[in-house]
C-alpha cells in the first residue's frame, strides 16, 4: 500500500463522497460507501467491514436522538392544531397598520408558530398557504409576500423546538437543553432585523407593501386568546424542564402530546392523524439513516485522524482567528447554494467543529450560526427546499421570482450573522443565565 | 415482477405502520415517566433502555418505505433534466445503494451475531440487545429487495423509454418533490 | 528495529484520568527509538464507549478505555467490581485488589472471548454523592429522597428508601438544578468539578466510599501477541510509574476542587466508620449477594467472585 498521510487520504475521502452526492446517490448511501472503503483502506477487509456494522445499531439505539420522532411529529400535528391561522390573524391585526404590516406580520407569526414547530419546509407550506393569499388581497408585491414566507420560515429551525439543534447536539456532544435554549433570542433578533428591513423597504416604496389600518385596540386583544394554544404549549415545555419536571428529552413527548391534544379539540380527522403519524415515521427513518450513513464516514475520518490535523493545521496559520471564522462562512455560503440542513451539518461539522473549537469559540454559539448559515443556505438559488416549497403551494409565483423576493432577507441574515458574530454574549449570555 | 412490487409494498406499508405506532407509543411513555415522576414518584424502571432499544423501531423499519417513495435525502441536481438521462442517473444511485447495502447487511449481521454469541446489554437494566441488533440485518435485507426490484425498473425503463413505470419512484422533479412536501404538512388534497 | 503503529480508542476528552494513555504512548515512542507509535483517538471518535470490546473483537483498534459497567452482560464477571460499598480505602489498594482480581482465570477468558486482555487498572477515586434540599445526616434522610445513581449503587440506594433515577450525564447538571432529583454521585471530587455539580449543590458527603464503576487499558490479545518482546517490556515497566501519575492527577484535581466547594460554602456531610458499617450491612452486603445469586444462575462463578474480592480487600499492602 502507498504510504498517504492521513491529510490526504481523509480528503480524498472527502472528494469522494462529494461526488458521488452530486452524481445523485443519497447521502446515506454515499457516506457508508466512502466511509468503508475507507476504513477497509486503513485498517483491512475485514476489520473495515466490521468496524462499518457497528455504526448503524448505535446510531438507532440512541436515548438522546429518539427526541427526534417527538420534534417532527410536533410538526406534523401542529397545522391540525390550528395554530397557523390564528396567529397570522392576531399578527395582522397587532402589526397590519406599518408599512408592509401583513409581512411583518407574517415574520411574527411564523416565529410564534416556529415555537411548537420543528422544521423549516413545515412552516413555509403553512404560511405560504395561510399569508400569501391575505398579502396579495392587500395589493402587496408578490415577491415581497412569496420571499416573507420562505425567509421567515428559517426561523423555524433556530426557535426551540428544532429537529437541526438537536442534530447539532449529537453530532458535537453539545447539550440538546442548551442548544434548544441558546435558539431563542437569536431566533428574536433574526425577525425583528426581517420586520426593520421590511418596514424600510415598504417606507421607502409604500406600493411594496401598503398599510392596513382600522382595526380598533378591542378588536386586537379579541384576536389574542385563539392564539393560546401557541403559549400553552411553550409553556408546558418550559415550565416542565423550569421546573425539573422533565428532562429535555422528556419534554419533547410531553411536548407532542399536549400538540396532539389540540390538534384533537381542533377536530382531526382519523385518517388525517394516521397520516401525520406514517409521515412523521417517514421523515424518522430518513433523518436516522442519513445520519449513519455518514457516521460510517465519520468514524472513517476519525481512523485516518484528518480532522485533528486541520484542525491542528488551521490554527498553526499566521491568521487572527476572526479571519478564519469569517473563510469558514465564505465557504458555508458557497456549500449552502446547493447543500442545506441535516445533509449540511453532517457532511461539515466532524471536521469544521475540531477547527472551531481549536480557534477557541464557544460551542453552542457555532450550533446557532451554522443553523443561520444553513438557514441563508435554504434560500440560496440554485438549491433552496423552502423557496421551492413556497413555490409548490403557489405554483403561479415563479421560482425566480421567490429567489429575488428573497434577497433582502439573505441580506437581513447577513446582518444578523455579523451582529451574532460581534456579540457572541446574544446566544452565551441566556446559556450563562439558565446555568 | 409487478406482483413483487405489491407484495413487498404491502410489506414495507406494514412495517413503517409499526414504526409510526412506536413513535405514538414513546409520546405516552415520555408523559407517563413525567407525570409518573413528578406527581407520584414512580419511575419507569429502566426508562432510558426501553426507550434506547424501541428507537430501532422506528430507526430502521421504515427505510425500505422510504426508498420505495424516492425519498432519502439527496441532491437532486438533476432535476430539469430529460427523463432518459434521468433513468441512467438514478440506475447509477441505485447501484452504489445495492453494492454498500449488500456489505452492510453482512456486517451489521456480525454485529448481532457477537452479541448473540459472546453476550451484550443494555447499562441500567441489562435487555439483551441482539434482538434490536438483528433488526439493522433484517431492515437492511428488505431494503436491498427493494433496491433490486428497482434496477429491475430502471433498467426497464432505459430499455424501453414509453413504458408504463412499474417499481421505480416517479422521477422527482422540483414539481413532485415540492407536492409531496406541502401534502405532508397540508394533507392530501383527498383527505381533506 | 520493527516499525510498529498502534492506535488506542478512548472516551471522553484528555483528563486526569486518561494520564496513563498519555503516558504510555510517550514512553513507548521515548524508549523504542520512535519506531513504536501509539495513536490516541478520543471523544469516541472510533466508536461509542459501549461498543471498544467489539472493536478490538474486530481488529479497528489495538487498544481501549473500556469501562465495563457500559455493556454490562459482554464481560459478566466484572461486575462484581462496581459493587456499592466494596472496602477498598484508597487507591493504592484499588490498583492491587483490581488487578489480581482481573489475573483471575475466568475473568480473563470473559475478556479473551472478545481477543482482549487487561493490561493495567485505570483508577478512579470513590464515588460520593453531592445534592441540593436536606443534607442526609442520618440514614433515615435519605428516604424519599431522588437520586441519580447507577447500576448496583442503584440497588443499594433503593435499600436505603432512596428512588434512583437514570438520567444522562450531560443532562445532570440541569436536572439536579430544576430538582428533577436532590443528590447525584459522581468520583469525587473531580467529576463534581468537572460537570460544574458545586454550583447548584447545598451538600456532599464524605467517606461514604459508595464504590466505583471501574475501568481498564484493555488491549488486543493478536496485537499485543505481534508485539516485539522489546516493546512489550517498554510498556511493562511502564506501569508502576503510570498508577503514580494516575494518583497525583487526582491529588492535582482535589487541590483544585475542595477550595472551590469551600468557597461555595458546601456543607460537608462525614461518614464516620461505624455509619459506613451500618450502610454496608444494609445497602452494601444485600446487593452483593443478589449479584452472587443472579450471576450463579447464569452458570457463572458469582459467589466466588465475590469472595475472591473480599479476601483480596484484606490482604495487606506491601
Ligand atoms: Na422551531
Ligand atoms: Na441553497
Amino acid at each position: 500500500m502507498i504510504e498517504l498521510s492521513p491529510l490526504t487520504i481523509g480528503c480524498i475521502g472527502v472528494v469522494v463522497l462529494l461526488a458521488l452526492c452530486f452524481a445523485g446517490v443519497r447521502f446515506a448511501f454515499a457516506g457508508a460507501l466512502t466511509g468503508t472503503a475507507g476504513l477497509v483502506w486503513l485498517i483491512g477487509w475485514d476489520a473495515g467491514i466490521r468496524t462499518a456494522g457497528i455504526a448503524p445499531y448505535t446510531s438507532g439505539a440512541n436515548y438522546t436522538l429518539s427526541v427526534l420522532p417527538m420534534f417532527i411529529l410536533i410538526g406534523y400535528l401542529a397545522y391540525y392544531a390550528g395554530i397557523t391561522q390564528s396567529a397570522f390573524e392576531a399578527a395582522r391585526r397587532w402589526f397590519g397598520w406599518l408599512p408592509g404590516g401583513l409581512a411583518t406580520g407574517t415574520v411574527f407569526a411564523v416565529a410564534g408558530f416556529s415555537a411548537v414547530s420543528g422544521a423549516s419546509s413545515a412552516a413555509a407550506a403553512v404560511f405560504a398557504k395561510v399569508a400569501i393569499p391575505e398579502m396579495l388581497r392587500a395589493k402587496y408585491d408578490k415577491r415581497l409576500a412569496a420571499g416573507v414566507c420562505a425567509a421567515g420560515a428559517t426561523l423555524d429551525s433556530l426557535i426551540p423546538p428544532s429537529t437541526l439543534l438537536v442534530v447539532y447536539g449529537i453530532i458535537t456532544e453539545q447539550s440538546i437543553g442548551k442548544l434548544l435554549i441558546a435558539g431563542f433570542v437569536p431566533g428574536i433578533v433574526s425577525a425583528l432585523v426581517y420586520a426593520l428591513i421590511i418596514t424600510w423597504r415598504c417606507w421607502r416604496q409604500p406600493e411594496l407593501g401598503p398599510r392596513i389600518t382600522g382595526y380598533s385596540w378591542p378588536q386586537r386583544f379579541q384576536s389574542l386568546p385563539s392564539t393560546s394554544p401557541i403559549f400553552l404549549v411553550i409553556l408546558i415545555i418550559f415550565l416542565s424542564m423550569y421546573f425539573g419536571w422533565a428532562t429535555p428529552t422528556e419534554a419533547g413527548a410531553l411536548g407532542a402530546f399536549s400538540v396532539l391534544v389540540f390538534a384533537l379539540k381542533n377536530g382531526i380527522k382519523r385518517g388525517e392523524l394516521r397520516q401525520c403519524l406514517l409521515d412523521s415515521a417517514k421523515l424518522t427513518v430518513m433523518i436516522f439513516t442519513v445520519i449513519w450513513g455518514v457516521l460510517i464516514f465519520v468514524r472513517f475520518l476519525g481512523f485516518s485522524g484528518m480532522p485533528e490535523e486541520v484542525a491542528r493545521w488551521v490554527t498553526g496559520l499566521d491568521m487572527p482567528p476572526i479571519a478564519i471564522l469569517l473563510t469558514i462562512y465564505v465557504l458555508y455560503f458557497i456549500l449552502g447554494t446547493v447543500l442545506e440542513g441535516i445533509g449540511m451539518f453532517l457532511l461539515t461539522l466532524p471536521v469544521v467543529f475540531p477547527v472551531i473549537m481549536s480557534l477557541g469559540y464557544d460551542p453552542i454559539w457555532f450550533g446557532i450560526v451554522l443553523v443561520k448559515l444553513s438557514g441563508i443556505a435554504s434560500l440560496s438559488p440554485p438549491v433552496g427546499l423552502v423557496v421551492f416549497v413556497v413555490n409548490g403551494v403557489r405554483p403561479d409565483i415563479p421560482v425566480r421570482d421567490i429567489f429575488k423576493g428573497v434577497w433582502p432577507f439573505i441580506f437581513a441574515d447577513i446582518i444578523t450573522l455579523a451582529v451574532l458574530t460581534a456579540f457572541p454574549e446574544i446566544v452565551t449570555f441566556i446559556v450563562e443565565t439558565a446555568d | 415482477m409487478r406482483r413483487a412490487d405489491a407484495i413487498q409494498s404491502h410489506l414495507e406499508d406494514g412495517l413503517n405502520l409499526i414504526a409510526a405506532l412506536a413513535i405514538f407509543f414513546l409520546m405516552f411513555v415520555g408523559v407517563v415517566q413525567i407525570v409518573g415522576r413528578t406527581f407520584f414518584d414512580f419511575a419507569i424502571y429502566g426508562y432510558i433502555d426501553w426507550i434506547e432499544q424501541a428507537s430501532v423501531l422506528f430507526a430502521f423499519l421504515g427505510i425500505a418505505y422510504a426508498q420505495r417513495l424516492g425519498s432519502h435525502i439527496g441532491m437532486d441536481l438533476t432535476m430539469g433534466w430529460r427523463p432518459s438521462i434521468r433513468w441512467k442517473v438514478e440506475l447509477f444511485g441505485v447501484v452504489v445503494a445495492i453494492g454498500i447495502i449488500s456489505v452492510l447487511v453482512y456486517a451489521s449481521f456480525t454485529n448481532f451475531l457477537r452479541a448473540y454469541s459472546i453476550g451484550d446489554s443494555t447499562m441500567d437494566i441489562r435487555l439483551p440487545t441482539w434482538p434490536a441488533k438483528l433488526m439493522v440485518p433484517l431492515a437492511l435485507s428488505l431494503l436491498w429487495l427493494r433496491l433490486s426490484l428497482q434496477i429491475w425498473g430502471y433498467l426497464r425503463m432505459i430499455a424501453h423509454p414509453d413504458a408504463e413505470p412499474i417499481a421505480v419512484p416517479k422521477l422527482v422533479t422540483i414539481e413532485t418533490q415540492v407536492q409531496d412536501e406541502i401534502a405532508e404538512v397540508l394533507g392530501k388534497p383527498d383527505t381533506r | 528495529a520493527d516499525k510498529v503503529t498502534w492506535t488506542w480508542s478512548l472516551y471522553g476528552p484528555p483528563r486526569a484520568a486518561t494520564v496513563t494513555f498519555e503516558y504510555l504512548a510517550k514512553v513507548a515512542k521515548e524508549k523504542s527509538g520512535g519506531n513504536f507509535t501509539i495513536n490516541l483517538r478520543y471523544n469516541e471518535q472510533l466508536g461509542e464507549a459501549k461498543d471498544f470490546l467489539d472493536g478490538i473483537k474486530v481488529d479497528s483498534f489495538q487498544g481501549a478505555f473500556v469501562a465495563y459497567s457500559y455493556a454490562p452482560a459482554k464481560t459478566p464477571l466484572q461486575g462484581v467490581l462496581d459493587m456499592p460499598f466494596l472496602p477498598i480505602p484508597d487507591l493504592v489498594t484499588q490498583a492491587k485488589v483490581l488487578d489480581a482480581y482481573q489475573a483471575w482465570k475466568p475473568v480473563s477468558d470473559e475478556l479473551s472471548k472478545w481477543n482482549a486482555m487487561h493490561f493495567m487498572t485505570l483508577l478512579l477515586p470513590q464515588y460520593e454523592f453531592m445534592g441540593t434540599g436536606k443534607p442526609p445526616r442520618n440514614l433515615e434522610d435519605w428516604k424519599g429522597m431522588r437520586v441519580r445513581a447507577l447500576g448496583g449503587l442503584g440497588e443499594a440506594m433503593k435499600l436505603l428508601g432512596a428512588v434512583p433515577t437514570s438520567v444522562s450525564a450531560p443532562e445532570v447538571y440541569t436536572a439536579l438544578e430544576r430538582g428533577t432529583f436532590q443528590a447525584a454521585s459522581f468520583p469525587f471530587t473531580y467529576s463534581f468539578t468537572a460537570y460544574k455539580l458545586h454550583e447548584v449543590s447545598k451538600w456532599y458527603t464524605l467517606g461514604m466510599n459508595l464504590g466505583i464503576i471501574h475501568n481498564s487499558v484493555v488491549l488486543s490479545q493478536t496485537a499485543w501477541k505481534a508485539l516485539p518482546d522489546e516493546y512489550k517490556k517498554i510498556l511493562e515497566d511502564a506501569r508502576p510509574e503510570a498508577y503514580r501519575l494516575q494518583r497525583e492527577a487526582y491529588e492535582e484535581a482535589d487541590k483544585k476542587s475542595l477550595p472551590l466547594f469551600e468557597k461555595r460554602k458546601l456543607e460537608v456531610i462525614k461518614v464516620s466508620p461505624e455509619m459506613r458499617d451500618k450502610l454496608i450491612a444494609t445497602a452494601g452486603r444485600p446487593v452483593w449477594d443478589q449479584w452472587a445469586a443472579e450471576t450463579e444462575k447464569k452458570g457463572l462463578p458469582g459467589k466466588e467472585a465475590l469472595e475472591k474480592v473480599i479476601a483480596l480487600t484484606k490482604q495487606p499492602t506491601n
